[in-house]
Formats: C-alpha cells, sequence, structure tokens
C-alpha cells in the first residue's frame, strides 16, 4: 500500500516536528522510566541504614510500630500517617506524615530497637515521581500531552511506514549516507520498539491525562457532583470525618489480622492511617494481589478492629478496572524481574529512537537551517544530554550531600531540576550543539560509572560483590551499565554527527516516498 | 519537504493543528459523558476510553484539512458544542 504524496508529506511533517518539539521531555521520560522500574530495590543504594538484613520477625516490627503510637496520642501523633511495612528491600518501618505548615516528614524506624532516623533521601520515588512531571506544576497534565504526542508520532511513524515494516525491521546501513545511517538506526529502532511504545504511550496518557484532567471534570458530568460515588466507582470511598474525641491509636496487629482475614492471597504492605488519634480513625491497609492485569487491593479497618471495605484487585467497576490495567501495563507489574528487565532495554532503546529520529531532522535541515531550526537544535541537545546529566547529578548529589543538611531529600530534588536547566540554557549559550550534548553524555557516563567505586569507598564496602546485599549488586551493575551507555553513545555522536547546521546552503526535499 | 508543500501549512494551520485540535477533542471527551444516556461508570469509562485516540487523530485531521481556515472552523465548531455541553451540565 501506498500513500498519496501529499499525505506522504503531511503525515512526516507531523511525525517530524511532534518528536523534535517533545523530544527533551520524552528523552527525560524514558530515561527516569528505565530508573522508577527499580525504584524499590535502589532503596537499599540511597539509604545505607537499609542495607543490614532484617533481624525483626513481624510480631516485633508491629509490636515496635504501636509503641511509637501510643505514645503519641494525645501529644503530637499526626492525623494522617502512611506506615510502610518492613520489607526485604527495606527492613525498617517507614513512617511519613505531614507536619506543621503542611511539610512533609519522613522517618525510618528500626523494627527492632525503636530507633528513629530521619529520612536521608527519596531519589528513586522522587525520579519516579519526575517521570510523570508530578513534581512541576500542572506536570502531569504536561506528561499527559506528552505521551499523546508520542502516540501521534508513533501513529504517523507506523503509516509512512507501512509496506515496508519487515524490511525496516532488520536494514542498517552503516557505511551509507549520514542520513541513511541514522534513519535507518531511527527506524530499526522504531520497528522494534513500536508494540511497547504504543503501549507506554496510550497507558501514561491515560494514567495522567485521568489524574490531571479527567477525574476533576467526570465528576461534575458522569457523577452529577457526587463525589463519594465518583470515589466509589474506582473502589477508594471516602472514609469518616473526624469526630473531635480523642481516642487510643488503633491495634495495628489486630487491623493486619482483618486485612489478612480479607483477602488471604494479598501481600499487605501499607498501613494508611486516617484520623488518628480521633474516635472516627480507621487504617487502609493497602495490598498487592496478582492477578493478570489487576493488583491493587485495599482492607479498610475501624480503630476498633472492624472490617469496614474491602477493594479487590482491579477495582469495583469497570473504569477501575481500565485505569488500573493501565498503571500495571506501564509498570510492568503483570511479570517478574525479566519483564521489567525488558522494560528497561526497550525504554533506552526508545529514548535512542527519539535522539536518532531529531539527528535524522536535523540532517534534513543542514542545508538550510533557519534561526528557529538552530535554536531548536540547540534546545534538543542541551535538553537530552541534559536528562542524562541531571540523572547523573541527583545519584552524585545523593552520595555527597552531607547527612546532617536539613531537608537533604529536598536539596537532591533541587539539583535534578537545576542541572536540568543549567545543562538547557548552557546550550543555547554555547555556539556547538553537538559538541554540547556530547560533553553532556560522556560527564554524565563518567559520573555513573564511577559512582559504585565512590559509594563502596564511603561505605567501606567491596564493589561489585556478588556475595554481598544483592541490591548493592544489582544497583552496582546497573549504574556502569547506564554511564558505559552515555559514554558509548557520547562517542557515536563524536563518530557519526551531523554536519554544522551553520555552514548549510537549502534544505534537502522529503520525497514523495521513501523509496523514490 | 518542497517549498510549495512547505507554504501551505502555514503558523495558522500548524498552529490549528498542534493546539487548537488536541483541545477541541479534549474539550468533547469532557463533554461526552454529559450526553451518553448510561450508568455513571460507563460515562466515566467512555471518556477514558475516547480520550486517547481523538487527542492523538484530531491533530492529523486538521493537518489534512483542505486549508488553514477549515481546520480552524473544525476545531471552533467542535470547542462551541462541547463548551456548550459542559456549560449546561456544570452549571
Amino acid at each position: 500500500m501506498r500513500l498519496k504524496s501529499g499525505t506522504y508529506r503531511v503525515l512526516w511533517e507531523a511525525h517530524a516536528w511532534a518528536g523534535a518539539t517533545s523530544s527533551v521531555l520524552l528523552v527525560g521520560m524514558f530515561l527516569l522510566g528505565v530508573v522508577s522500574l527499580f525504584r524499590h530495590e535502589l532503596m537499599p543504594w540511597q539509604e545505607p541504614r537499609l542495607r543490614a538484613p532484617a533481624v525483626a520477625d513481624e510480631a516485633q516490627a508491629l509490636a515496635t510500630l504501636q509503641q511509637w503510637l501510643d505514645a503519641r496520642v494525645g501529644k503530637d501523633l499526626p492525623p494522617q500517617l502512611d506506615v510502610d511495612l518492613p520489607a526485604p528491600h527495606s527492613p525498617w518501618i517507614r513512617l511519613e506524615w505531614k507536619g506543621g505548615g503542611g511539610a512533609q516528614t519522613a522517618v525510618w524506624v528500626d523494627p527492632r530497637s525503636g530507633e528513629q532516623a530521619p529520612e536521608r533521601s527519596d531519589l528513586s520515588y522522587f525520579l519516579f515521581l519526575a517521570h510523570f512531571l508530578y513534581p512541576l506544576p500542572g506536570g502531569m497534565l504536561i506528561a499527559g500531552l506528552v505521551a499523546i504526542v508520542l502516540l501521534l508520532v508513533v501513529g504517523t511513524g507506523l503509516v509512512i511506514q507501512v509496506g515496508r515494516f519487515r524490511k525496516e525491521l532488520v536494514r542498517f546501513r552503516p557505511r551509507e549516507a549520514l542520513r541513511t545511517t541514522w534513519g535507518d538506526l531511527h527506524k530499526v529502532l522504531g520497528s522494534v520498539g513500536l508494540p511497547y511504545q504504543a503501549v507506554i504511550a496510550w497507558t501514561a496518557a491515560i494514567i495522567c491525562l485521568n489524574a490531571a484532567v479527567l477525574q476533576p471534570v467526570m465528576v461534575r458530568t458522569a457523577f452529577d457532583g457526587n463525589l463519594d460515588a465518583g470515589l466509589a466507582s474506582i473502589g477508594y470511598p471516602r472514609g469518616p470525618k473526624s469526630s473531635g474525641q480523642v481516642s487510643e491509636a488503633p491495634r495495628v496487629a489486630t487491623v493486619l489480622a482483618q486485612a489478612r482475614a480479607a483477602l488471604p492471597d494479598a501481600r499487605h504492605y501499607r498501613f494508611s492511617m486516617r484520623n488518628l488519634g480521633d474516635a472516627s480513625g480507621y487504617v487502609d491497609v493497602r495490598g498487592h494481589a496478582r492477578q493478570g492485569l489487576h493488583e491493587f487491593t485495599t482492607v479498610r479497618v475501624s480503630r476498633t478492629g472492624e472490617l469496614l471495605h474491602v477493594r479487590q484487585a482491579g477495582g469495583p467497576g469497570a473504569t477501575a478496572r481500565l485505569l488500573e490495567a493501565a498503571y500495571v501495563l506501564h509498570s510492568g507489574l503483570y511479570a517478574g524481574m525479566g519483564l521489567r528487565l525488558a522494560y528497561a532495554l526497550l525504554g533506552i532503546f526508545s529514548a535512542l529512537c527519539v535522539v536518532t529520529g531529531n539527528l535524522v531532522w536535523l540532517e534534513r535541515r543542514a542545508r538550510g537551517m533557519r534561526r528557529v531550526d538552530i535554536l531548536l537544535a540547540r534546545f534538543t541537545a542541551g535538553g537530552c544530554g541534559g536528562a542524562a546529566f541531571a540523572l547523573a547529578a541527583a545519584f552524585l548529589a545523593n552520595q555527597l550531600l552531607p547527612d546532617t543538611l536539613p531537608r537533604r531529600p529536598h536539596w537532591e530534588h533541587v539539583i535534578f531540576f537545576g542541572s536540568w536547566c543549567a545543562c538547557v540554557l548552557g546550550a543555547l549559550a554555547y555556539p556547538r550543539a553537538r559538541a554540547w550534548a556530547q560533553q553532556l553524555l560522556a560527564v554524565s557516563g563518567g559520573i555513573l560509572l564511577l559512582l559504585p567505586w565512590l559509594d563502596a569507598w564511603r561505605n567501606a564496602r567491596r564493589v561489585f560483590d556478588p556475595t554481598g546485599s544483592p541490591y548493592m549488586f544489582y544497583a552496582d551493575v546497573g549504574l556502569a551499565l547506564l554511564g558505559a551507555m552515555f559514554l558509548v553513545s557520547a562517542w557515536a555522536i563524536g563518530r557519526i554527527a551531523p554536519r554544522d547546521p551553520r555552514s548549510a546552503q537549502a534544505p534537502l526535499s522529503i520525497p514523495a516516498h521513501e523509496g523514490s | 519537504m518542497s517549498a510549495g508543500a512547505r507554504r501551505h501549512l502555514g503558523v495558522s494551520w500548524v498552529l490549528a493543528a498542534a493546539l487548537g485540535a488536541p483541545l477541541a477533542a479534549l474539550l468533547v471527551c469532557l463533554a461526552l459523558p454529559a450526553v451518553i444516556p448510561a450508568s455513571s461508570d460507563v460515562r466515566y469509562l467512555v471518556a477514558c476510553i475516547v480520550v486517547i485516540p481523538l487527542m492523538a487523530a484530531a491533530p492529523c485531521a486538521a493537518l489534512l484539512a483542505r486549508s488553514a481556515a477549515r481546520a480552524w472552523t473544525g476545531v471552533g465548531v467542535t470547542s462551541a458544542a462541547a463548551l456548550l455541553v459542559l456549560w449546561r451540565a456544570l452549571t
């Protein structure tokens, strides 16, 4: 099947412009997504006190938590408290609540001794949120729009390649002209990753647009303003309001026993305590129960231990199932570590696909760059290289910031976004976009490659030690591999780089069909 | 792209495709649950299902319109209809 030449040109332009203008966020989100896949496994790396294996059993951990709660009833017990129970990757209890002025506070509690320590870093969770642009104002909406753009790019890419798909899957001609080389690499990466990219784009769009736009409006249009009905439809009904009567804290062992009785196959990992210290207090026990594309469970237990509500995996209605399936598909939660490794590889391929697409776009215009093309070239060079640099800078900050620094996790966030912005501004000021991107990638690769040795030196442990903690061993391997990949990318950009755009004369034309 | 084809796709047309069309598609998806005769859950489900293909296809439709004026007319008529439905639902 062949498209009409006018249609082909319009779709090619849409594909190229959409990809080029959103490439910075796409590359950043793909890289952050790769790291987010392993956010739980990275916790011992970012928080050295979690590296020692668990020494307390569940009963001991629950008793310690109960003591922590009881000691604060009537004094400084926060009304809302989230408790992450000990898990293989984090053998301490993690508590998080909003303090005075709305500031978030998080501490770790040793389940054996009750020793309390402030959270040193939330790096992996922050990178997970940054993957959805959540920390930025309106970030979820922007992320949803970027996902739509990715879907448009994937769709137009598929249509303009229709009929040649099998050939493009394997054709790579590194000795041909530069435009052909980048084009081949872009098509190979795009063809291999097409189903993955389509699924990731669709699920990201539905997750982000639902949270940012659909849910608030749907309450008015689909549920006629009834917020309770809207929340109940996705399986998270609103709890009772505070009664104002001071009361003791819930018995956590009873709460967990009730949750286990209600959903024996789920792995209950978190207590979300609400109206704590109040007579109307209750606990939502969050859990995982792998049932295909449905995963998340909740059991609501009152302060006095009565079962109030059970949310099975998937939720009560079709919408809840759709939304949960989208999240589970997007996160690769429906299978084990092998799938997450495949997702990580495909995520890196997708980032490379976006970068090579940019290079094709620049190469097409290399003979007639207008000011807007040069600005876009510099912006994408700084933004894409900056995404790699910001990632490396955040990991380096995790190592080098003093442990006693007030609001230490916040400074890691500032360094991440600050270094990304600095890279973009630097690219606009630096005369050669390609050299800037190459240097950023090389520095990022160097930092990530050295991080395992830096951490080993700081914490007096052996680097790449397969007999030690598996979390540390795989974190070392993962960081070193990512660093090596950035270094290879920097080398490749230096070896097969587009012409300097400023010496160009006139744009290359787009053929009516790729083969013509 | 040839110089001739490039001239046809002016700033107005690109803006219709990049901004107007996705916004119009989003407004349609938000308004749709207010007019579907079904249960609340199904209305929410329909909005969730149609929002993505509509927002991805709308820019293509704007680009494939015969002129920028036609693209903007489509955006305007669709948005006005959706806003009217939303206004009736929200007030």
